[in-house]
């Protein structure tokens, strides 16, 4: 009778243990779904819930675009049941590593036409290749929120035929997740403006396609004071293109805030989320973004 | 009996060398039929394992045998490339799944596959020490390699250049081996691996160098202006990929153009392979599909007709030995008149010494018999080397 709470206490271990065990089983019989950046992720993480398990091993602080995996983050892509790329050239690591190539899935495969060609550096020359220039594509091919909705339903198709029993769910999960992003679609086409806008970054270029809008773009970081040919250049581009607005992809500092203010710019912070917000999701970042910019450009 | 075996043993050891020289050359008589016979049972059984493991093979039209022997036995020949797109698009068709090879280059005689991740699956190949292939530049060595070459996961190995004579031509590189297979006997043993893509690195496809733009040595650069740097011949290509040069690395053109030798087919079953076959037959494809056992079945037929004509000489090579022997027997008895005579002499029956001279041939045939054995255990070992040698 004295060793009754003590056995009480070791059943209640062997129990949660025997729970726990349970569990990984369970984790370990979903498919595993790995995936290049956020936008990916959460379509993913929309579409197929609870029955997949998702890698996305990029750290908050990275940007997924130029990040480079290490051994054991490579190691878990490889034991992935399928990959989700971007496509457009989107996460260069892809090009230098091994993996399943069957398994790897190219989401913007299916509206390749739609692919804005971008010239990477200047032309160069060596050796026996000849002149040739580097080539790639625009990669934020989600600002189009009508390329979002198709990588989401190749995203869905694949989610599919690896989970045929849940057809009708993923199918359901993603009209849900179509609409939302038809929403935001409709609410920027809605608002489309002639007015002039400085991209802080090179990044807009499917928003500014999609959407009608006029965006020039410079190559200023929200936390890098730009240098004084890159305020020149901008004020060059301002002699070209008058404009009031300036989307960034983080807030600025303040320093850069005030030399913007002295040049009557407004700041508006677009973050075109590549990897997962500190708050919110991929829908609550883009609802503030277009939010923020519908205010400035009414 | 014993006294016949003495005195029988105690002659033969008298003329030790006529003894040896007998029981060789009975030996290998007896030999040479079941050993080839042996080397060649085990070598068909060897190849045809290997062919009957690989479903189809799907690679550019031309000589069957040499796309199957470079395909399955890694063995580098002459043969047309195809391009990369080949592969995804048998991957469309829904009916299995398409591993990539490329065969072109070697690295100190042993030759350096290109492939998938997906071939060490299909082949059942695990890693004994270092791990799989992960980033370009590296290699994974079959066991053989390892040993032969000392090598283990953290030592480099370089690729043989194509051609010493052609300067301009794509330049060594310099692999990093991650891992070694475990031993499988099969031509995986004796092969580099590496991802298709350091295949094509070494071709000449995709290279690093340093970033024109970045440069501080300006004899570098020959001409420059805002759109276009050109370079001179010193900029640096580099011949080993490393973490930090990994992103310098790039391809020119697109992937899908890019060549392998063939494509070995996995169907997800046998009416799927039927129909892959099917297609190739009524449809204009420029390439061929080929049911490797098929290739390898036809290859040993022709190379083992021969066999029938092994057979007829060693009869023939048999029954000569046999009258040589009858006419040695014959001439030693001969020249043992006298000394038969001093054993009559001395007492001893007819029978008797025919029972000593029976003595002396079984020992002679029994050492025949032992050698025949012993020589048929070790050919086992040299089953690898025949087929190399003999077939490929």
């Amino acid at each position: 009778m004295k060793n009754l709470p003590l056995l009480l206490i070791a059943f209640c271990l062997l129990s949660c243990g025997s729970k726990k065990n349970n569990k990984q089983k369970i984790a370990a019989d979903k498919p595993v779904v790995s995936v290049v950046n956020y936008p990916l992720c959460y379509f993913t993480e929309r579409i197929g819930g609870d029955f997949v398990e998702l890698n996305f091993p990029i750290d908050q602080g990275s940007d997924p675009a130029y990040w480079v995996p290490d051994s054991e983050s490579l190691s878990s892509f490889q034991k992935s049941d399928v990959i989700f790329t971007n496509g457009a050239n989107y996460a260069r690591w892809l090009n230098n590593v091994s993996l399943p190539e069957r398994l790897v899935v190219n989401t913007s495969a299916t509206i390749a036409d739609k692919l804005i060609e971008v010239q990477e550096g200047v032309s160069h020359s060596h050796g026996a290749d000849g002149e040739h220039v580097h080539t790639g594509f625009a990669f934020t091919t989600w600002l189009n929120f009508e390329i979002a909705i198709e990588q989401a339903r190749t995203i869905q198709v694949e989610l599919i035929k690896l989970l045929p029993e849940k057809e009708s769910t993923l199918k359901k999960n993603f009209k849900l997740l179509e609409k939302e992003l038809l929403a935001m679609h409709k609410q920027l086409l809605d608002n489309g403006s002639e007015m002039m806008i400085i991209g802080s970054h090179p990044v807009y270029q499917y928003l500014s396609s999609a959407y009608h809008l006029h965006i020039h773009s410079v190559h200023f970081e929200p936390g890098v004071m730009p240098t004084s040919k890159q305020w020149h250049n901008l004020d060059h581009l301002l002699d070209h293109h008058p404009s009031s607005v300036m989307i960034w992809e983080n807030e600025p500092g303040d320093d850069i805030r005030k030399e913007l203010q002295k040049r009557n710019i407004t700041v508006v912070v677009f973050s075109p989320c590549a990897n997962k917000p500190a708050q919110g999701d991929f829908m609550s970042v883009m609802n503030r973004n277009i939010k923020s910019l519908i205010d400035v450009l009414s | 009996m014993i006294q016949s075996l003495y005195l029988g043993l105690k002659y033969l050891q008298y003329h030790i060398y006529r003894t040896l020289i007998l029981i060789g050359s009975i030996g290998l008589i007896i030999y040479l039929p079941l050993g080839l016979r042996k080397l060649i049972s085990e070598s068909e059984r060897q190849m045809m394992a290997r062919a009957d493991s690989t479903p189809l093979i799907i690679g550019s039209k031309g000589n069957a045998t040499d796309l199957v022997i470079n395909s399955i036995y890694l063995e580098q020949s002459d043969i047309e490339l195809i391009a990369y797109s080949k592969t995804k698009k048998l991957d469309k068709l829904g009916f299995g799944y398409s591993i990539p090879l490329i065969s072109v280059f070697n690295a100190r005689d042993y030759p350096i596959v290109g492939t998938t991740l997906d071939y060490f699956n299909f082949r059942g190949l695990e890693i004994a020490s270092g791990r799989n292939l992960q980033f370009v530049g590296e290699c994974v060595i079959g066991s053989h390699v390892a040993d032969e070459l000392s090598l283990a996961p953290g030592d480099s190995l370089v690729s043989s250049p194509d051609n010493f004579l052609d300067l301009a031509g794509s330049y060594p590189l310099q692999m990093k081996v991650v891992g070694v297979l475990n031993t499988s006997n099969t031509p995986d043993d004796r092969a580099v691996f590496t991802d298709l893509k350091t295949n094509w690195v070494i071709m000449g496809l995709g290279h690093g160098h340093q970033d024109m733009k970045k440069v501080t040595d300006f004899s570098l650069i020959l001409e420059q202006d805002s759109s276009n740097i050109t370079a001179s011949a010193k900029l640096f290509i580099y011949n080993k990929i490393n973490g930090e040069d990994l992103e310098s690395f790039h391809f020119h053109g697109d992937a899908n153009t890019f060549p392998i030798s063939a494509v070995i087919f996995v169907p997800d079953h046998h009416k799927a392979a039927t129909l892959l076959r099917g297609r190739y037959k009524t449809e204009a494809f420029k390439e061929q599909i080929l049911v490797p056992s098929d290739v390898v079945r036809h290859l040993l037929e022709n190379i083992f007709r021969i066999k029938h004509l092994f057979n007829t000489a060693f009869i023939l090579v048999g029954l000569a030995t046999f009258l040589i022997l009858s006419l040695i027997i014959a001439l030693t008895l001969r020249l043992r008149k006298k000394e038969l005579y001093t054993m009559f002499t001395i007492g001893s029956s007819k029978t008797k010494t025919i029972e000593i001279i029976c003595t002396e041939l079984f020992v002679i045939v029994l050492g025949s018999i032992s050698l025949a054995i012993l020589l048929y255990g070790v050919t086992g070992y040299f089953v690898e080397a025949f087929i190399r040698q003999f077939i490929l």
